[in-house]
């Protein structure tokens, strides 16, 4: 045995220590949704699928009652709901999908070690009872991350939302900082079939959007309508719903208003695809600092609700309900709506 | 665990456990629930036992942890599929590895085909460089900049402690390609720690 041979052997233990036996995740048999007894289950990206971002909105359906905002306090009249009679939502998605994090930059600056994450560079989706995978995707150049991920309740089409992210140069060049901001964004759309087969294609929207007017989407039920909000602040606020067969579009505006409207992808569609939750997120585009210093986040959270069957034209002829956090609690950050629209 | 070898009957138990369904038939095609739970059991005692050596073994080779998981995930349910199809003296192990080394090259050889600015090498995390200090990962650095093959046969050789021929076994090649892969590799490796000095 070497020099070499032994100082191999032993870096090799001591990297392989860096996957500690409890951190290895459970193991998922095609056919198997539940889980394999005696293996501790943890949560995290690592080691779980992130069944929030999937889209899944069964998931979101049950979070949302349970009670994050306590919307059982806030929502006049509302108390215990009888159980949906079986909207689509109440079925398990076929397929999910998962940003992938953790690339890091690492660079040597002057004897300084610096590093930057950037989340979300590129996608995998996974069949949901098998767990095998069944596509990476990477975002169109000159592109580098997925920020935006929406799906349908059936988990079998797929829309994200690309962005230029160069965070590594952004605070040092405001200028990339500007073309992050600024750069519109792309979006591509996933069609799974029944046998796993993925169809990937580009999705030219009649609406355009940039990352800085803080854009959200979120598809229908069914699959067939995208949401798209974006705007506010010093900005028209704007909700967009397109037809993806048609390429027809609807929209909501509303000038001059101190908020972004901001879809949740989660829960932001009732089972019928018939109303839109859209959440009023106050904004402060490039505060000064005396701005800052005055700026107070509101005590409540204000949503909106859009009947797109409806007549109008505004986001002000929607519903409006101002929750508000039961004594000693801070205002609901996170909204959704319930599959059928009572709470 | 590396070291062991573990057959097919270990984990069946009595022959009448065993999943007899036509060959061909994958479990979850067979009409025996009984079966294809036996099956399903005998794979879950194999992941609880060696899920940990294997996805280590492909973390060393990817440097990438969730590539790891996935590899070793998809070998298991890849052993689960052809449960049926194995004869009773199947090294169930050597099997695992050589789906997990084959797993491996399919995500190396996915990480050529990225475009280039977005194939940046799995950087060490900073609990990695918490734990392993600059100097003791110089080895493991450099052997993540040898070809796919010779990081292969270094790591099934000094990290598993696979001996010359189940090392040739999970790597598909010949006992004597192992042993010229191995001194290329390590004479590469040492070439490399001096430049690096």
């Amino acid at each position: 045995m070497t020099v070499l041979e032994d100082r191999l052997r032993s870096e090799l233990r001591a990297e392989s220590e860096l996957i500690s036996p409890e951190s290895i995740v459970p193991l998922r048999l095609p056919g198997d949704t539940e889980h394999v007894p005696g293996v501790p289950r943890r949560r995290g990206p690592q080691q779980w699928p992130p069944w929030a971002i999937p889209l899944a909105a069964a998931a979101a359906a049950a979070a949302v009652i349970a009670g994050t905002f306590a919307a059982a306090h806030m929502l006049p009249g509302s108390g215990p709901e009888p159980r949906p009679a079986g909207p689509k939502y109440a079925a398990l998605p076929a397929n999910y999908a998962y940003t992938v994090q953790g690339d890091i930059y690492n660079y040597t600056s002057r004897g300084t070690q610096y590093s930057a994450s950037v989340t979300g560079r590129y996608l995998k989706v996974r069949s949901t009872a098998t767990g095998k995978l069944l596509a990476t995707v990477f975002p169109p150049k000159p592109y580098n991350n997925f920020s935006m991920i929406t799906a349908d309740a059936s988990g079998t089409v797929f829309v994200l939302g690309a962005m230029r992210d160069w965070e590594r140069h952004a605070k040092t060049r405001p200028q990339v900082y500007l073309e992050n901001q600024t750069t519109l964004m792309r979006f591509l759309e996933l069609r799974i079939g029944p046998s796993g087969q993925v169809q990937q294609s580009s999705l030219p929207l009649p609406v355009t959007v940039s990352p800085g007017q803080e854009p959200s989407i979120a598809l229908s039920p069914e699959g067939s309508r995208l949401a798209v909000a974006f705007g506010g602040g010093r900005a028209p606020a704007e909700v967009a719903v397109v037809s993806l067969g048609s390429g027809r579009v609807r929209r909501w505006v509303s000038p001059g208003v101190s908020w972004t409207p901001q879809l949740n992808y989660r829960g932001a569609w009732t089972a019928d695809g018939r109303t839109l939750l859209l959440q009023e997120w106050p904004v402060l585009r490039s505060p000064s600092r005396p701005a800052l210093n005055r700026y107070h986040p509101p005590a409540t959270t204000s949503v909106g609700l859009i009947d797109t069957l409806a007549p109008g034209g505004t986001l002000a002829a929607g519903r409006l309900l101002v929750l508000r956090p039961p004594a000693g609690e801070s205002a609901p950050g996170d909204v959704f709506i319930t599959p059928t629209a009572r709470s | 665990m590396e070291g062991d070898v573990a057959h097919l009957s270990d984990f069946t138990g009595a022959p009448q456990a065993r999943t007899t369904g036509p060959a061909g038939l994958r479990p979850q095609e067979d009409t025996g629930c009984a079966e294809l739970r036996a099956a399903a059991h005998a794979v879950t005692a194999l992941y609880r036992s060696h899920a940990l050596g294997l996805t280590r073994l492909a973390f060393i080779v990817l440097g990438d942890r969730q590539s790891a998981e996935d590899v070793v995930q998809e070998a298991f349910c890849g052993l689960f599929r052809a449960w049926d199809r194995l004869p009773e003296d199947t090294n169930v192990l050597g099997y695992l590895r050589v789906s997990v080394v084959n797993g491996c090259r399919t995500v190396i050889r996915r990480r050529k085909r990225t475009p280039q600015s977005l194939a940046i090498p799995p950087a060490p995390s900073a609990e990695a460089a918490m734990l392993v200090g600059e100097e003791r990962r110089a080895a493991v650095a450099a052997l993540r900049r040898l070809p796919p093959r010779q990081r292969e046969a270094l790591v099934l050789r000094y990290f598993a402690d696979l001996p010359e021929q189940e090392t040739a076994e999970a790597m598909g090649i010949s006992r004597g390609t192992v042993k010229s892969t191995t001194a290329r590799a390590l004479a590469a490796l040492g070439r490399m720690l001096r430049e690096d000095q």
